[in-house]
């Protein structure tokens, strides 16, 4: 049996071992606690799960922003800025039915992030798949809900989207590019702004593959979007002084044949697993 | 009765610990306060499209840590010489702007940039100009350091806070306990500053149904909310200014370069370290913007007439240039009524209980 010493020193080494450490340990974590207020993070896992991966090429190189004179047909540009919104994700499975994905959003950046991975599922929903679909853009309720009443973190708050929202519910920009061409005949070079928003120039792109079988902890579906296609579509798109901006005002016959180029843009690339 | 020697060692080991824990944060035991009361701020109704957006989580607003953010607002004892306060260069009732070009700090020391107007700062995402603080708690501390603004080191500032028993009583009552920490002096000032709100303009009262916008009001939002027409596209003129200014917070929260100059200074690319942002500053909210001048991040327009013929007709391209602006070739072409119609439309942006409100203004 231990005896207490008069000496509270000894006392310590003599009290039971066991719970001298875990006090020890709660003792140390009260007090920093009482002089520190952050509280750490803990990191979480971000491997588990099906994800879209989507990597941002011009022709088949990376695209690079605010360097390079990038050929088109008809011109040569330079892109600063990229941002849209992509939705209505959806897996085709292998008895044509859709496993479709509703509350996914994404909102691109490309100043921030030239290859995103974003989360469509926690879980991986086992099964055989022939075919990916998503829509440039949002559906009309989406787009015409306030933007305002979002929460804080959502792409479509407008906290996240004042400069992708044009005011007072008329709706989201759904996809906008902005940059730089060369003028061929003056020294200064022009500029081009392209928005493109209003429920009909939502563009669903659907992209076959072979069939191909989900299983096990994670897969990324992977895309790349080729920026050239914006320009050397389905239609070949001359920048002009007189056609370098659009803002999808009714009957505006730039945006709806960007709109058309963007969705034939994206290229189906194939599962990857990490 | 016999001692448990066992349990005498376990509690006597606890105690000491925790006389450890209590003596080691400061020299003297804090003296207790009652749990401060829950402040209501001032918040926009819904319908006004603001964004949904809560208070900081970790600093819920007090009436008693508002109050003091408010007292230290306006306390030049927070500057080097005592002679300079935060208000001293944010007038409330210049929607706590200056008047001045550039302000005067301690000794006259002149500011580099034009003092920005505050409020509605809970839906801001960066502060001053350049964009150079992300945090409003953090964004504070900067005039109180900075040599041309309230140059004092912050260990003084402190001092000189604890060295005051009603200091000592205020943060007491905003925080529990007497002491006076770094922590605590940034989130009372972020209570007062989140607290600042302002939602009744005429703008504002049009949209709830409360009064009509004059014709030119009512056309100067029109031209306001316009895209830019190209020559011959048949479309009618647009003044642009919706793509930076747009929305309920009468900003895109974003940086630009908006044609200032041809060699444009730094501005965001100190934050980024990216050429590419060159020249782009903070595109502010228009909300109160005539009781703002002068105007741009370097006070170089004296009127709302100078800034709209800027956007009319002299932005000058680099290479970093709003890409909005960039495809304006010729300018607006805004006639003299457009322009004033426009310049209409911002006064009507104009909340003019903001420089009423005894709750915002000197303790």
């Amino acid at each position: 049996m231990n005896r207490i010493s008069s000496d509270p020193l000894k006392s310590l080494t003599m009290i039971n071992k066991g719970l001298v450490f875990p006090l020890g340990l709660v003792l140390m974590g009260f007090w920093m606690a009482s002089c520190d207020p952050k509280t750490p993070q803990p990191p979480q896992n971000q491997n588990e799960g099906l994800y879209f991966l989507l990597d941002h090429r011009y022709d088949t190189s990376a695209l690079v922003l605010n360097q390079s004179w990038l050929p088109t047909l008809l011109n040569q540009v330079e892109i600063n800025h990229c941002q849209y919104y992509l939705s209505g994700f959806a897996l085709q499975r292998s008895d044509s039915s859709w496993l479709e994905f509703p509350d996914a959003v994404f909102y691109a950046d490309l100043e921030r992030q030239l290859k995103p991975r974003w989360l469509l599922s926690s879980t991986l929903p086992s099964g055989t798949y022939t075919a990916f679909r998503f829509r440039v853009g949002l559906d009309s309720l989406r787009n015409h809900s306030d933007p305002a009443a979002w929460p804080p973190s959502h792409p479509l708050s407008l906290l996240n989207s004042a400069h992708m929202h044009w005011n007072w519910n008329t709706g989201y920009i759904f996809f906008k590019m902005e940059g730089q061409y060369q003028r061929p005949t003056l020294p200064i070079n022009g500029g081009f702004s392209y928005h493109l928003g209003g429920d009909e120039m939502a563009r669903t792109v659907t992209l076959p593959f072979a069939p191909t079988s989900l299983e096990g902890r994670s897969a990324d579906l992977s895309v790349h979007l080729r920026m050239r296609g914006f320009f050397d579509g389905t239609h070949t798109h001359y920048i002009t002084d007189s056609s370098s901006f659009s803002h999808s005002s009714l009957g505006d016959r730039v945006a709806s044949k960007l709109a058309y180029n963007l969705a034939s843009a994206f290229v189906w690339r194939g599962v990857v697993r990490p | 009765m016999p001692i448990n020697r066992g349990l005498f060692a376990f509690l006597s080991f606890f105690l000491g610990g925790l006389l450890l824990v209590l003596v080691s944060c400061g020299p003297d035991e804090p003296v207790k306060y009652p749990k401060p009361t829950t402040f209501a701020p001032d918040m926009p109704p819904p319908g006004l499209g603001f964004p949904n957006l809560p208070w900081p989580s970790d600093n819920p607003p007090t009436v008693e840590g508002v109050a003091l953010g408010r007292r230290l607002f306006f306390d030049s004892r927070l500057s080097s010489d005592y002679t300079i306060s935060c208000a001293s260069c944010h007038h409330p009732d210049q929607a706590f702007s200056d008047t001045v070009v550039y302000s005067r700090g301690v000794g006259g020391a002149m500011g580099t940039m034009n003092a920005m107007p505050l409020f509605n700062l809970l839906w801001a995402n960066r502060f001053f100009w350049d964009g150079r603080s992300p945090h409003l708690r953090d964004q504070v501390l900067q005039p109180i350091q900075d040599p041309v603004e309230m140059h004092l080191p912050l260990a003084t500032a402190l001092d000189r806070l604890s060295a005051d028993r009603s200091y000592r009583d205020a943060f007491g009552k905003a925080f529990g306990d007497d002491n006076i920490t770094l922590h605590r002096l940034q989130w009372a000032l972020e209570q007062y500053l989140l607290s600042l709100t302002s939602y009744r303009s005429r703008f504002d009262l049009s949209r709830m149904g409360l009064l009509s916008l004059s014709p030119s009001e009512q056309r100067g939002f029109e031209l306001f909310m316009r895209e830019y027409s190209a020559p011959g596209s048949g479309r009618p003129i647009g003044a642009d200014c919706f793509h930076c200014h747009g929305g309920a917070l009468f900003t895109s929260r974003t940086f630009e370069n908006n044609g200032l100059d041809s060699l444009p200074k730094t501005g965001f690319q100190v934050v980024s370290g990216l050429a590419s942002d060159r020249g782009k500053f903070k595109a502010p909210s228009l909300r109160n913007v005539g009781l703002t001048a002068p105007y741009m991040h370097d006070g170089r327009f004296a009127s709302l007439e100078e800034v709209v013929e800027h956007y009319n007709s002299g932005i000058r391209s680099s290479a970093t240039l709003n890409a909005n602006l960039r495809v304006q070739n010729g300018g607006l072409r805004l006639s003299a009524q457009d322009k004033a119609d426009l310049v209409a439309f911002l006064h009507s942006l104009t909340d003019t209980t903001m420089a009423l409100n005894s709750a915002f203004g000197a303790p």
